[in-house]
């Protein structure tokens, strides 16, 4: 796969800041998907149902893209990891809504799924003619959704170094401090991990 | 593999995790040849950790085609093409961009779809495409959508404009609330009608899905996406664009058939197998084959039978064998062609006492029963609070449509129109309903308006509908009444009869109806509705002619007319048919201050 320059992102965020449309909507297939997954690689099981409302992950991308003045554009990597904060935040905030009206998520139904995730009324369609965004990251849903699975089945600890190491981008050093742990000791952390994983993902 | 090989399993794959993450250089199959126990798992797993590593890139990183995909055409929006004001984009696929666009010329809302990438180098897919295009465009079938134009572009891929259907899709009509049986059994064979309509002309549609089918706000079904740019691989040129390879795989494969699944060659039956994966849809809310991951949906549509089990009881026996013949995993054995299940739907939906209203009927009924036991009512009168489909009296009023003639010899026409009449005077012998007069139902020849429409311009509550065929001495008719709020099948019946006892069978027809809206007939009516008679074949023949010409109110039908009116009183002086047509026609003919002419000819002739 070609990774894309980064002056690609770049160019649609500062026309997208400039508040061109179809920028916005550009940069939401890209990314809405990949938020969407990031979010769900970070989240506990018992939040995930919520987020598969489309809406919100939308919701909180259109937010966060609101707010794209304050943002400074260094890599794409950095603008990724700030939408999904922006969205998770947003998750939160709704989550905690809910159990402020004692509610219990599990049996939250508003947030009905409507459709799949993939039937491409993510964005700018007000009316599919029933048809697939056949984003890079949409093909490879039955991957990812594997991923997903074995990572669940992780203990908590290489869950969260995986996640802090691959999706965050943290250095060893950051790592280690989150976890409180020694600079030292991350590296072997993270290969058990891996290793951990691949097994898991392997298995059918 | 024991605990011990897991063990070593897992320390090689860790130790191989870091090799990679510090991207030191190393062989694989070197340092696979160091765990010579675990060669084949380690290889196997090593694969694994490259495909986690990449789908992490995948997700932290954009690909180049990710904007190339999703990019493709936003920029139109706000644009130009020729005379279409492209307003948004509405749905993407596999198959390009579609976009909603204002027709500036002829000031209506299009549909423009941009033609595949993947036409763009290539000649040959290009003809067929525009072809096809052309097929498509000829068959102006009311519940495909139609094809207004091709614009072709040089160096660019070209556009179509489309029928802009609005709407919400099948399966988003699925997905709302559960549908009934009738509605179900309405949809599908509007389907099959369309489907057929397009296998006639070899038009083969291969993504029939729930998400190309529309229903319109006034309950009109459209098949979308009929058969573009999905080339036939029975034609030798296997070039697939709906590959079947899974990572292009665009959308479900829920509705593919086997033959596709497979990716061998597929002809018109694989629309059937869409087709009757539809219907179970309708029915259950589930697709029959549909599973978490693609993979399984294509092995259970090859391996697995649907489960017949989710199918509601009260599902007529036709119906269910008519899913189960459009579900034959072999096409050699599937349902040939789509024009029957058409048929046998219709058939089923223009049985009143369909299994679903009967099953109703008893269970009310023993409901009832019991109430009125316990309550002790007047027993003779439950029947009548049986709720059925078409509560009663609530037709009131009726069109007689032109009945259709099927001969497709014009010189036929007088036939069919008198046919018309002949009902119309029959029904409106029923005193309680207004039957819309000739002239203004005869606007509607040959006209293409949907039922609805015209129920509604002739402000009715149902119509009648149908056609008749004249073949020597016999003569075969079809009729079926059709409440129009909501669109509703309430009667059909097949007659094949003696040209002579023609009166007797439009009479049998009127009671048929009369019955279907529950007007209840008294002995008078009733009289008065089975007075058809045995007639004079030849002064009827006559008397039709007669009674056409007249109708076309020019000083030479007039002549003609009357000509024949008094060979038809020639042919059997004894009977009142021909009079009562000199008469009513003199009657419009003063009217029509044609009279004098008219009455100096009528005497003449008298």
């Amino acid at each position: 796969m070609k990774p894309i320059d980064d002056q690609k992102t770049q160019h649609l965020v500062a026309l997208a800041k400039e508040g061109n449309q179809p920028a916005l909507n550009q940069l939401c297939s890209v990314y809405g998907e990949r938020v969407r997954r990031i979010i769900r690689f970070r989240l506990d099981t018992k939040l995930r149902p919520k987020l598969d409302s489309i809406d919100i992950v939308q919701d909180a991308l259109i937010l966060a893209l609101g707010g794209l003045k304050d943002f400074t554009y260094r890599n794409e990597g950095d603008f990724l990891r700030w939408l999904s904060r922006i969205a998770e935040n947003k998750l939160h905030d709704i989550s905690k809504k809910f159990h402020a009206s004692k509610r219990d998520i599990r049996k939250e139904i508003s947030f009905k799924r409507e459709g799949s995730s993939t039937d491409g009324r993510f964005y700018g369609a007000a009316e599919p003619i029933g048809t697939t965004t056949p984003s890079v990251i949409m093909r490879k849903k039955e991957a990812l959704d594997r991923l997903e699975k074995a990572l669940d089945t992780l203990k908590p600890e290489y869950k969260e170094v995986i996640v802090l190491k691959r999706i965050e981008g943290l250095t060893h050093a950051e790592i280690a401090e989150r976890l409180n742990k020694s600079t030292n000791a991350v590296p072997m952390l993270l290969f058990r991990a891996m290793a951990a994983l691949t097994i898991a993902y392997g298995k059918d | 593999m024991n605990d011990n090989q897991a063990n070593i399993l897992e320390e090689a794959l860790t130790r191989f995790v870091g090799i990679y993450f510090r991207g030191e250089q190393s062989d694989v199959d070197e340092f696979i040849g160091q765990y010579p126990q675990c060669k084949a798992q380690l290889k196997k797993r090593i694969q694994d950790l490259q495909e986690i590593d990449s789908l992490f890139d995948s997700l932290v990183q954009a690909d180049e085609s990710d904007f190339e995909d999703t990019a493709t055409g936003q920029e139109l929006v706000g644009q130009k093409v020729e005379n279409f004001e492209i307003i948004e984009i509405i749905g993407r696929g596999g198959m390009g961009v579609v976009y909603l666009a204002r027709d500036t010329r002829l000031k209506r809302s299009v549909a423009i779809k941009s033609m595949p990438a993947q036409l763009k180098n290539d000649s040959t897919a290009r003809m067929r495409f525009s072809r096809e295009a052309e097929l498509l465009a000829s068959l102006n079938h009311p519940n495909i959508a139609v094809i207004h134009d091709i614009i072709e572009q040089e160096d660019v891929t070209g556009y179509l404009v489309l029928e802009y259907v609005p709407g919400e899709t099948l399966i988003e009509r699925i997905k709302r609330e559960p549908l009934e049986l009738e509605e179900t059994l309405s949809i599908a064979r509007q389907i099959a009608e369309a489907v057929s309509a397009a296998h006639e002309k070899g038009v083969v549609h291969r993504d029939l899905k729930p998400g190309n089918i529309k229903l319109t706000p006034d309950g009109r079904v459209k098949v979308l996406d009929f058969g573009l740019a999905k080339p036939s691989v029975s034609e030798g040129m296997d070039i697939e664009i709906t590959s079947t390879e899974p990572s292009h795989i665009i959308g479900t494969p829920a509705y593919m058939s086997p033959e596709q699944a497979r990716g061998n060659p597929t002809d018109h039956r694989t629309d059937i197998w869409s087709f009757g994966c539809i219907i179970y849809q309708m029915l259950t809310s589930h697709s029959p084959f549909e599973s978490d991951t693609a993979t399984d949906t294509l092995a259970r549509i090859i391996e697995r039978q649907p489960d017949w089990e989710l199918l509601p009881n009260e599902i007529p026996k036709k119906i269910r064998a008519l899913l189960q013949r459009c579900l034959e995993k072999d096409p050699e054995r599937r349902l040939g062609n789509i024009a029957d299940a058409a048929i046998e739907i219709g058939e089923t939906l223009s049985r009143p006492a369909a299994p679903v209203r009967t099953l109703w009927r008893w269970a009310m009924a023993i409901g009832f029963t019991v109430a009125v036991i316990v309550v002790g009512l007047n027993i003779g009168r439950w029947r009548e609070q049986l709720p059925d489909v078409v509560s009663q009296g609530r037709i009131k009023s009726l069109a007689v449509l032109p009945l259709e003639n099927l001969s497709g010899d014009p010189n036929q026409e007088y036939f069919s129109d008198g046919m018309t009449e002949a009902l119309m005077t029959e029904l409106s012998k029923i005193g309680t309903l207004r039957v819309i007069s000739r002239q203004s139902v005869m606007q509607y020849k040959g006209m293409d308006k949907t039922l609805p429409e015209i129920a509604r311009e002739l402000d009715v509550d149902a119509v009648v509908e149908g056609s008749v065929l004249r073949v020597a001495e016999r003569v075969r008719i079809s009729a079926q009444l059709i409440c129009t709020v909501p669109e509703q099948h309430l009667w059909a019946d097949n007659y094949d009869r003696d040209f002579g006892d023609i009166l007797i069978l439009w009479s049998e027809v009127a009671q048929a109806i009369a019955r279907q809206i529950e007007i209840t007939l008294t002995p008078d009516l009733q009289a008065r509705l089975t007075a058809g008679r045995s007639i004079n074949p030849e002064m009827y023949e006559a008397y039709l002619k007669g009674m056409f010409h007249l109708n076309k109110f020019t000083p030479e039908g007039t002549k003609k007319g009357l000509t024949y009116l008094h060979q038809a009183i020639e042919k059997d002086p004894t009977d009142p048919l021909p009079y009562a047509g000199l008469e009513s026609t003199l009657k419009s003919a003063i009217g029509q201050m044609l009279q004098s002419a008219l009455y100096m000819t009528f005497a003449d002739q008298l």
